[in-house]
């Protein structure tokens, strides 16, 4: 058996990967385990849990693989300062420190990790070959074109190129510093979000806005040829050099500097998120399209960060050449450890890829899980009020009965998910018919105002029912339309209310019979359900389907704002306490929140208070 | 950081500055800041990595045909590194990385570098 651990760290979204024998057997992001959102150290813990799910230690590794070339990072490093001397000054002084230190010094840094316990070598990959890596073995593509889009890595922003059988070649690149992801961070920074987090959020704000920018963008800051290239003039930038995203240039470009965050939102942000979210749409079909030229091949696979964009993904999807496309559920820096194990079986031992129906993901769910046994002791411990069932069928009774009556459920079951989403493992579900279920769900339980609807889950076999969709998207990565016979047209006060300064009204006007899940523009963020990848939370979409006629339900992730999605049923149990949720779903247990009377007290508001707003 | 890695970032600095004087005496520009006159930006991929440089730290795809006077300075920098190369493990140790981020460096930046 050859065992080999992927890593990825040290910038953000730390994460382990483990491959045996070509099998992706654990997956988890440092997270998880810090409980520090993004957390960018070493993610020993991360790794701890790896080698424990396959029953070894690291003395059995046969490869451990960094997803990234320290030296060619370094280089690239080096070259910008030379670049934008003698303003890079500030940002040199800051930056070589911890290259002395630690990160000319990868391997015995992670020899020192790992105790000195791992007696075989390292392997370094380029970190876009890692994220090529990580999008196309898993696919269920024997041959397919792949695209990266990334903020950067060594000197690659965004690359294309093909896999075949068991090699992936990237023929093209774009380098630093011009960088989609980079363009994307800019604006995400500059309509106060935080970057590296709030991306997601630009995207959300997109559909609210007019692309009145776009133009601006195109003229100034990236200029994009048919081919999806670009080039970025950095003369409106401030990553080469500075502590910023962006400059003053910038700043008048647009009228006025960044909004502060946790501000009210004005049009004027509404408007540069969407015509930067066009802006990125435009170069990834132009992209799809160049590659399809090149390759000719009929799938598509993609990674890096970009690649969360689903909304691009979604056109791609539909506009695009590819008949078919995957992207990796963990496409941002965490999958580069997935991607890197992967490499190594593939390209350095050189061991055939079996392609599997649907993929070897296996349905992302790659994290912890705990026994039933266990969770009973701990929830034994904390003396929580509980009922058992030994029957599933009882305890989807219940809880079916619980959706469908409006209550809110926090759903823990099998294995967490590896990626940013949750995907059934560890939710936050509730009815999507419900028209105050987004409000309840975002002031009660997220502690958010969000102008952003929650994502559906649907039956897989349903999907073409409610949305335009004709792919499965098991990991939740494409937005799709709502269909027409769903939504609802306006009335003239909803049209009013549409026009209302505040995106919380707007985002509560009913739009379709789905309404928690509706987007102002009729999209959703859609996660296809099927029982192989599934098993019980699919049983339990389907029992509440055949009792409500509903195939859908609303899907959020087992967290509140600021806090990584919950590991563990202590987190999960702390989570349910601290907020409104109305019961629990611990495997087998459930829980209700009026009758946990003999619970030890718990300090919400501290609760709420340890995590940092994202 | 202490006085002394600053003193020494400090007197290195001037390769950076003689680096880019070389670039825009010879035209270099590694970067790409100038608008290139192509009608495409993709950079064609030449080298490919092979078996045996999965163990190098260096890379043979990434950044090699559009090399910089910036070398000149990377040499000695990683010269500069050795008296810095963290010590080995010591076993039952509890690990923690020898260097950290300064605080007040934003996100954004810190995964640039």
């Amino acid at each position: 058996m050859t065992k080999i651990l992927g890593i990825s760290a040290f910038y953000h979204d730390s994460a382990a990967a483990l491959v045996v024998n070509g099998e992706i057997v654990a997956a988890a992001q440092e997270e998880r385990f810090t409980r520090k959102k993004h957390d960018h150290h070493f993610p020993s813990n991360a790794i701890e849990f790896c080698l424990r799910e396959a029953g070894i230690s690291p003395v059995d590794l046969d490869y451990v693989g960094f997803y990234d070339k320290p030296r060619a990072k370094f280089e690239r490093l080096i070259e910008t300062y030379t670049a934008f001397a003698p303003a890079s000054f500030r940002s040199y002084l800051k930056a070589l420190p911890l290259w002395l230190k630690s990160k000319l010094y990868l391997q015995r840094e992670m020899d020192r990790a790992f105790n000195s316990q791992y007696r075989g070598r390292y392997v370094f990959a380029d970190h876009h070959e890692s994220h090529a890596a990580s999008a196309f073995f898993p696919s269920p593509f024997e041959e397919a074109a792949i695209l990266t889009l990334d903020g950067v890595g060594e000197w690659s922003t965004t690359t294309l190129g093909y896999g075949r059988g068991n090699r992936v070649r990237l023929t093209h690149e774009i380098r630093f510093p011009h960088s989609l992801g980079l363009l994307y961070s800019a604006f995400t920074y500059y309509t106060g979000f935080r970057v590296n987090s709030g991306e997601y959020k630009v995207m959300g704000l997109a559909p609210y806005g007019e692309p009145r920018f776009a133009d601006l963008i195109r003229r100034h800051l990236i200029h994009i040829r048919d081919d999806g290239s670009f080039w970025m003039d950095q003369s409106y930038f401030n990553y080469c050099a500075g502590m910023t995203m962006i400059n003053e240039k910038f700043h008048r470009l647009f009228g006025g500097p960044p909004r502060d965050p946790e501000t009210m939102m004005t049009q004027r942000e509404m408007d540069l998120a969407a015509s930067v979210q066009l802006v990125c749409e435009e170069i990834m079909l132009k992209c799809a399209h160049h590659l399809h030229r090149i390759t000719k091949l009929k799938n598509l696979v993609m990674a890096g960060g970009v690649a969360l964009n689903c909304v691009g993904n979604g056109r791609i999807l539909r506009e695009g050449p590819f008949e078919d496309i995957w992207i990796q559920p963990a496409a941002g820096d965490a999958g580069g450890a997935l991607g890197v194990a992967l490499l190594i079986w593939h390209h350095v031992l050189a061991y055939p890829r079996e392609v599997k129906p649907g993929d070897s993901q296996r349905g992302s769910l790659l994290g912890p899980k705990f026994s039933d046994d266990e969770t009973r002791r701990f929830l034994d411990e904390v003396k929580a009020r509980y009922y058992h069932f030994d029957n599933e069928a009882e305890l989807l009774e219940r809880v079916t009965n619980l959706i469908a009556n409006g209550k809110i459920v926090g759903w823990v079951q099998g294995r967490m998910e590896f990626g940013p989403r949750a995907l059934g493992a560890r939710s936050i579900i509730g009815d999507p018919r419900d028209a105050t279920m987004q409000s309840t769900l975002n002031l009660k339980i997220k502690f958010r105002e969000s102008f952003r609807p929650f994502a559906p889950c649907v039956l897989k076999e349903n999907a073409a029912d409610y949305f335009a969709i004709k792919h499965e998207s098991p990991y939740m990565l494409i937005v799709a339309p709502v269909l027409e016979k769903h939504r609802r047209e306006l009335s003239p006060e909803d049209k009013r209310v549409m026009i209302d300064p505040d995106l919380r009204k707007r985002v509560n006007v009913l739009r379709s019979t789905i309404p928690a899940v509706t987007h102002v523009d009729y999209t959703a963020r859609v996660q296809t359900v099927d029982e192989g990848r599934h098993g019980r939370y699919y049983r339990l979409m389907k029992r509440f389907s055949e009792k409500t006629g509903c195939p859908v339900i609303v899907n959020t992730s087992f967290n509140i704002r600021g806090e990584p999605i919950v590991c563990t049923p202590q987190e999960a149990y702390r989570c349910f306490m601290g907020t409104h949720m109305d019961a629990l779903v611990l495997e087998n247990a459930i829980l209700f929140k009026e009758e946990q009377t003999n619970a030890k007290p718990f300090d919400a508001e501290a609760y709420k208070a340890s995590f940092k707003l994202d | 950081m202490n006085a002394l890695t600053r003193i020494l970032l400090v007197v290195f600095y001037p390769l950076l500055l003689l680096a880019r004087l070389f670039n825009t005496l010879l035209g270099s520009d590694p970067m790409r800041l100038r608008e290139p006159r192509e009608a495409s930006c993709w950079i064609v991929r030449s080298a490919q990595p092979d078996g045996a440089s999965y163990f190098s730290e260096k890379s043979v795809a990434e950044g090699r045909e559009h090399r910089g006077f910036g070398r000149i300075a990377r040499g000695p920098l990683r010269m500069l590194a050795r008296f810095y190369s963290p010590p080995r493990g010591v076993p039952g140790e509890k690990y923690s990385a020898v260097a950290d981020r300064e605080q007040g460096i934003p996100d954004e930046v810190y995964t640039l570098w």
